[in-house]
């Protein structure tokens, strides 16, 4: 196992290297720079070659790559182009807001889908089933951006007991309950779009499981129907809800930047959008970087959450390591 | 059945415990208070809220990137004068700029004018932050102003080996005298050194090299400063958390805090109604047209229709189209009453050369062409416009009033003949097509400064221009604008201008925004306005 490990984080440093040449192609083939975006273009041309000195600009562009690359070796991501704050402070204190956000989304939507599946899966066709089912198409299918709206709408507007906006109240106490009150909208947005999308990840593969004969030994040999379904069906079942729920980690972070801007929450995702349409590159680098870095190790951990659910898996690791 | 309820049971325990947990942790994580308190989130300090829709992008004063960041660097450094809505400098850091022959302007220092740490602010600390603002090193996006001054080259940078600015004299601690290359109006010196140059302390700046000075601590974070207001925090896209300077020289704020948040234009309207924000700044808070009926009819806000300011100007490639009949024909065929009327719901102006009806120098006798499809179609056959050729229409995206008018300028241009394809580009790209002329007609959002429009008009319409545009007379023209000083005179040379602009139509203007401001009937003394908003903004006090 832990050379399995070991190997795959090895293949991800060539990927990681190949990520940022491409970010980095792209990003500078796409048209405008920063020193447009940060002075006016009517500036007498020395001015703006100023600019780009400044900025490093005016070196070729593989030397631009590499002096980053070098700099990101002794673990220094850069200055931002546009407000000179360091990227690795900016980032670091933008990524918590972000994994709050979407950890409690991510936590609090499985907890709702996988009984809700499980039970819609046990009990199909049953009321329950079709509540469930029905509420997974509506968390599918409402955009995120339309639920949020409605929400602020109800809850800000019309009742004013939630904000609106922010993650705390400026000049507040910036207490437990302030975070509290101002995640609970983003919160339902995201969860309810997270258990929308399990709730029939689970309740499909359950259903594939519940015929299978192991289970009818099983209630042959006279298990009570509560361990038959939670230990012999659910256990399975849930092996290839592990490798979506992987798969959700990129997804809830190119989701958060909606909900980010919307609710205004000070996290990475409203950072990407204006680093992107600020053309400020090496906070574009720097962000593309660590998103790299968290999609590559939620793989990882998917694989390995894989490997310990199903001992199968980690037969044929340790076989292909014995080789 | 007891089995199922067990189940609940634990889920609900789980979801329970894992809520609990992972909110404690974002208190002790992202907040300075890690105790916890249940505190209300409506807190009794005296605050107040402003909404903007752009954010402050950097706040270094050297350099402040966007009008938000002007706004939030000169609360903490002071400008020397600023321009307020009624187009008159008010004294700021400065008690008066005089000049007696338009080329040498004394600045006199206000004599109390200190720092957090209590020391004076000096003219040493002015011609400081000149020298620092002229070092190409610094690059700042403002120098460029300076070029008037003598000693300066005309991007506004020292040149190099030079240690002193000729034209700048120390005459004592509180009075500075600088001289100017050519003749210059006090008006046009105020709005450019005068609202400008926000003077930095050069006790806190000396030992930091100019290379280094805007990555430097202090610029993230200033710790000493001279306005009415300190930086607490700030996140560029979220907001910036100001609290009162309690020493500031003239008198501390009654507020207590003042903070900017950076929203979505239908976040501000809602936050206004909701009560999150107290008030925007009208064209850089931007409140939806399409919720402005909603925003005045409520009775906790009290509004305003702000002057045009922000106007649409169509940049036209003569690449594409260099008949300045078929130049005229566009104008005609735009159907702007209707955009106005319809489209802005009246909170708006027909604009046809650069200068709306805010400016001084608009010249009312030069009316704007009217809607007239029928001469459109004649001015373009009598042009021979090949009604086969299909143009581009580019134009920015995100603001759904410009999406919508582009799609009545499309629908107008097509029933003339004109074959217009829209384009949508984010403000980066858009840029970069208009500056390499990759463009055949393009709409952009430009601000001209009320009093002193010429280096904007002067970069439409001189040489290497992005329109491409070339016009002898019109060079002549500006060249004279630029050294007169006489009011007069000026005003006439702007009437001829326009008068040429409105035949030769270079590059035509859609029409120009009235930004609504909106304020909270709890805030005193404050008004939102796009000019001049914060110039008494110590004096501004909550119910």
């Amino acid at each position: 196992m832990f050379n399995y490990v070991m190997r795959r984080i090895l293949i991800a440093l060539p990927v990681l290297f190949g990520v940022t040449i491409i970010n980095f192609i792209i990003m500078r083939m796409a048209p405008g720079n920063p020193v447009d975006m940060l002075v006016n273009p009517k500036l007498p041309a020395a001015a703006l070659e100023a600019k780009k000195i400044e900025l490093g600009l005016n070196a070729p562009a593989y030397e631009q790559y590499w002096n980053w690359l070098t700099n990101v070796f002794q673990g220094n991501l850069g200055y931002s182009m546009i407000t000179y704050q360091s990227v690795g402070k900016m980032i670091g204190e933008h990524m918590g807001p972000t994994l709050l956000l979407m950890g409690i989304s991510l936590i609090l939507g499985i907890l709702i889908a996988i009984p809700l599946g499980v039970l819609s899966a046990t009990k199909q066709y049953s009321k329950l089933d079709y509540f469930a089912v029905t509420g997974s198409f509506l968390g599918i299918s409402i955009p995120n951006f339309f639920l949020a709206l409605g929400l602020i709408y109800v809850f800000s507007l019309h009742y004013k007991i939630l904000p609106s906006g922010g993650m705390t109240e400026l000049g507040g106490s910036g207490g437990f309950m302030d975070v509290l009150v101002h995640l609970i909208l983003p919160v339902i947005v995201l969860t309810a779009n997270v258990a929308g999308r399990n709730i029939r990840y689970v309740r499909s593969s359950m259903l594939e499981i519940m015929g299978q004969d192991y289970l009818r030994t099983a209630r042959a040999k006279g298990l009570r129907e509560f361990l038959v379904v939670n230990k012999h069906a659910m256990r399975n079942a849930l092996i290839p809800i592990v490798t979506v729920l992987g798969m959700e980690i990129p997804i809830l972070f190119g989701g958060a930047v909606v909900i980010e801007q919307i609710f205004s929450w000070p996290g990475i995702g409203q950072m990407t959008m204006s680093a992107i349409l600020s053309r400020d590159y090496s906070m574009i680098m720097g962000l593309n970087l660590v998103a790299a870095c968290i999609v590559i190790a939620a793989n990882l951990i998917t694989d390995i959450a894989y490997a310990l659910v199903d001992p199968r898996i980690k037969n044929s690791y340790q076989g292909a390591a014995a080789k | 059945m007891k089995a199922r309820i067990t189940w609940k049971k634990t889920y609900t325990f789980v979801l329970a415990a894992a809520l609990l947990t992972l909110t404690a942790c974002s208190g002790s994580n992202d907040t300075a208070n890690s105790t916890g308190s249940a505190s209300p989130s409506v807190s009794s300090k005296k605050v107040i809220n402003v909404g903007v829709t752009y954010s402050p992008n950097a706040l270094n004063p050297l350099s402040p990137v966007g009008q938000v960041s002007s706004y939030v660097s000169g609360l903490m450094f002071l400008p020397l004068v600023e321009l307020d809505e009624d187009l008159k400098f008010k004294p700021m850091l400065a008690d008066s700029i005089e000049t007696a022959d338009n080329s040498t302007f004394t600045i006199k220092l206000n004599s109390n004018a200190k720092w957090t740490d209590g020391t004076p602010v000096t003219a040493d600390d002015v011609i400081y932050t000149l020298k620092l603002m002229s070092n190409v090193k610094v690059a700042s996006g403002f120098a460029y102003l300076f070029g008037i001054l003598e000693g300066l080259d005309d991007s506004g940078y020292l040149p190099e080996g030079t240690a002193d600015i000729s034209g700048v004299k120390k005459i004592d601690e509180h009075t500075v005298e600088m001289k100017t290359k050519a003749p210059t109006t006090l008006n046009i010196f105020q709005d450019t050194v005068g609202r400008y140059l926000l003077t930095v302390p050069q006790a806190a700046l000396k030992d930091i090299a100019p290379e280094d000075i805007n990555k430097s601590d202090f610029m993230q974070k200033p710790t000493l400063t001279n306005g009415p207001f300190k930086l607490v925090s700030y996140d560029r896209d979220h907001y910036v958390q100001m609290e009162a300077n309690k020493d500031f020289f003239k008198g501390a704020p009654k507020l207590e805090q003042l903070n900017f948040k950076v929203l979505q234009g239908t976040t501000i309207s809602a936050q206004l109604q909701s009560g999150e924000i107290d008030m925007n700044i009208p064209s850089f808070g931007v409140i939806p047209i399409s919720d402005y009926e909603k925003i005045k009819g409520l009775d906790s806000l009290t509004t305003n229709d702000g002057p045009p300011i922000a106007t649409q100007f169509m940049y036209i490639n003569e690449k594409t189209v260099p008949d300045a009949k078929q130049r005229q024909a566009i104008s005609y065929a735009i159907n702007r009453e209707m955009i106005v009327d319809k489209l802005l719901k009246g909170s708006g102006e027909i604009v046809d050369g650069f200068l709306s009806s805010y400016s001084p120098y608009q010249d009312a006798n030069v009316k704007p062409v009217g809607y007239d499809p029928e001469k459109a179609k004649s001015l373009l056959q009598e042009s021979g416009w090949d009604a086969g050729k299909t143009i581009n229409l580019s134009v920015l995206s995100g603001d759904s009033t410009l999406e919508q008018a582009a799609n009545i300028m499309a629908e107008n241009l097509k029933a003339v003949g004109v074959k217009a394809q829209i384009q949508m580009f984010d403000l980066g790209t858009l840029i970069d097509k208009l500056v390499k002329m990759e463009y055949d007609l393009g709409i952009l959002t430009v601000s001209l400064s009320p009093v002193n429009p010429l280096p904007d008009i002067a970069y439409f319409l001189n040489e290497g221009n992005p329109n491409g545009y070339k016009n002898a007379e019109i060079e002549t023209l500006l060249a004279a604008l630029q050294s007169e000083t006489d009011e007069t005179k000026i005003k006439e040379n702007y009437s001829k201008l326009q008068q040429i602009v409105a035949q030769d139509v270079p590059m035509p203007s859609i029409y120009a925004t009235k930004a609504l401001g909106a304020i909270n009937n709890k805030v005193i003394g404050a008004k939102p306005k796009d000019f001049g908003m914060f110039i008494n903004v110590s004096e501004w006090d909550v119910k």
